[in-house]
């Protein structure tokens, strides 16, 4: 059995979030109405908490992190996580919001399963991070909506 | 049955351990008394060790923001530790940048005190007061908001500037929490404070407020925040809001309409529809008379069957574009509305000619 790293489950979380700004801008493409357009596109330009949290390490210590075993491998992120969640192109702002907090649960579910784990206190102190990062997400994009702008 | 038995027995030794765990931490871990020197000494608490440093400062009446009551996930309690604290926690960091990490930054909610800390505190939160009040007024602005005034006992005034806020404490399962809102009373209403509140489903300060009514008595601490407005009476003053981004708006225009009558303002609020818009009435009242203020309202997503509507239509950035012309003048603009609409904001005052450091908004 191939050996999984912290760097395995990163990428996975990275090209995860390359679909999802992806996913954003299809919608901001797709949508009748210009608020929700005016959000996907804001939602998929702010979509980069991997590569913000990645940063906030030195990168001798980034490298370090990578190569860290992880025992077992993570369930893949679950590509269907996006592809059931079609939106219809008359879709509301907050119909759009609410699926991009479910989104949100899911890169937390990922990264919850390496915390599960035994792992190193720096793996733990990063993953950590990133919980934190996709939560603060969430209650920004609940607030959005409590906001009835769109 | 007897598939049951295990796991309640399992369930059970797993309470039984964390309570253990819980007195032990209480009777073993003993950090005794701990010192919290601020400002190089201006003042020293004493403490008992093994809560946050937040609790701690409350305790002592030093009122630092805290928008969820603690739980590290609004990251606006961050204070200078410069000695003592331990290291920065995961949970902390990403709400601190690099620099902030450097330079000892943290958040007083994760920060446990064990040892004796020295910390940096801004000079006008170790002004920030607890008041406690009485609710004046409720008056429900649209379907989902509502105003209520509240009367304050003691302190009997608040000395406020426009665009800083309150923090009101409302009680939740866990204990009382507080949370932070704009004050959207004027500066020169020094007995009263106005809140402004959306109900938020499941929001426990937006719930609580507006379950508030006349007599209820209150507590909030404040005033937090930055005092931006300029004094010159020359620098136009552009407000642009939207949603229910209002607050701390019509505290800035009633205030400045006050002080300087003549001095150029304006008010861009954006709504979806028409059963969403509030205080145009009033806004239109102060236009009247101060000849220099004007007023636009947008609606997004504006029904004929609403009834007749005379202002705007479509996002308040294209009102903002259309009505706001560029060029070489002297003016700051405040912003208050989701972040989306901030960016689009933002994008329309470039073009317009506005500098970077002429716009204020605080990030939600």
């Amino acid at each position: 059995m191939a050996i999984i790293t912290v760097a395995d489950v990163l990428k996975m979380a990275e090209d995860f979030e390359t679909k999802l700004v992806d996913y954003y801008t299809k919608i901001a493409e797709q949508t009748t109405s210009d608020g929700v357009k005016l959000l996907a596109d804001y939602m998929g330009r702010h979509r980069r908490h991997l590569s913000e949290a990645l940063e906030r390490l030195g990168s001798a210590e980034r490298e370090e992190l990578y190569s860290f075993p992880i025992r077992y491998e993570p369930l893949a992120l679950d590509y269907t996580c996006l592809e059931r969640r079609e939106l219809p192109p008359d879709a509301t702002a907050a119909e759009v919001l609410d699926i991009a907090i479910e989104i949100d649960g899911c890169l937390i579910d990922l990264y919850r399963q390496v915390l599960a784990q035994d792992v190193d206190q720096e793996v733990k102190d990063l993953f950590e991070s990133l919980v934190q990062a996709e939560e603060g997400d969430t209650i920004e994009l609940k607030k959005i909506k409590a906001m009835d702008y769109f | 049955m007897i598939f049951f038995l295990p796991i309640l027995v399992f369930a059970g030794i797993l309470v039984a351990l964390a309570v253990v765990l819980t007195v032990a931490e209480r009777l073993l871990v003993n950090y005794g008394i701990c010192k919290i020197d601020i400002n190089a000494g201006d003042r020293v608490l004493e403490i008992e060790g093994g809560q946050t440093l937040l609790s701690a400062l409350i305790e002592s009446k030093i009122f630092i923001p805290s928008g969820c009551g603690g739980r590290g996930s609004c990251g606006y309690c961050t204070i200078t530790v410069v000695s003592g604290g331990g290291a920065v926690l995961p949970t902390e960091t990403p709400f601190l940048t690099r620099s902030q990490v450097r330079s000892g930054v943290r958040l007083a909610c994760q920060v446990k005190v064990r040892e004796d800390l020295a910390v940096r505190i801004p000079e006008e939160l170790l002004n920030v007061q607890l008041f406690t009040a009485t609710v004046e007024n409720v008056r429900r602005l649209t379907h989902d908001m509502v105003e209520t005034r509240f009367e304050l006992k003691e302190p009997a005034e608040i000395e406020q500037r426009p665009g800083q806020y309150v923090q009101l404490q409302a009680p939740s399962p866990e204990g009382p929490v507080f949370r932070a809102y704009s004050i959207s009373s004027p500066a020169y209403a020094t007995g009263i404070v106005e809140l402004v509140v959306r109900l938020v489903p499941g929001g426990i300060g937006s719930t609580y407020a507006h379950s508030l009514k006349e007599g209820d008595p209150i507590a909030l601490t404040g005033p937090y925040g930055e005092f931006r407005l300029s004094e010159d009476p020359d620098v136009e003053i552009v407000c642009i809001g939207g949603g229910s981004g209002m607050a701390p708006l019509k505290n800035i225009l009633f205030s400045v309409c006050e002080r300087w009558p003549n001095r150029k303002c304006w008010l861009f609020f954006g709504c979806r529809s028409a059963r969403d818009v509030f205080y145009l009435d009033e806004f239109r009242e102060l236009a009247k008379k101060n000849p220099n203020f004007r007023v636009i309202y947008a609606l997004s997503d504006h029904d004929p069957w609403d009834g007749e509507w005379d202002g705007e239509t479509g996002f308040i950035h294209v009102s903002v574009d259309k009505h706001l012309e560029a060029g070489d003048v002297k003016r700051h603009a405040f912003l208050c509305g989701p972040p989306p609409m901030i960016e689009a904001v933002m994008k329309v005052l470039d073009e317009k000619g506005f500098e970077e450091d002429d716009i204020f908004y605080d990030k939600f």
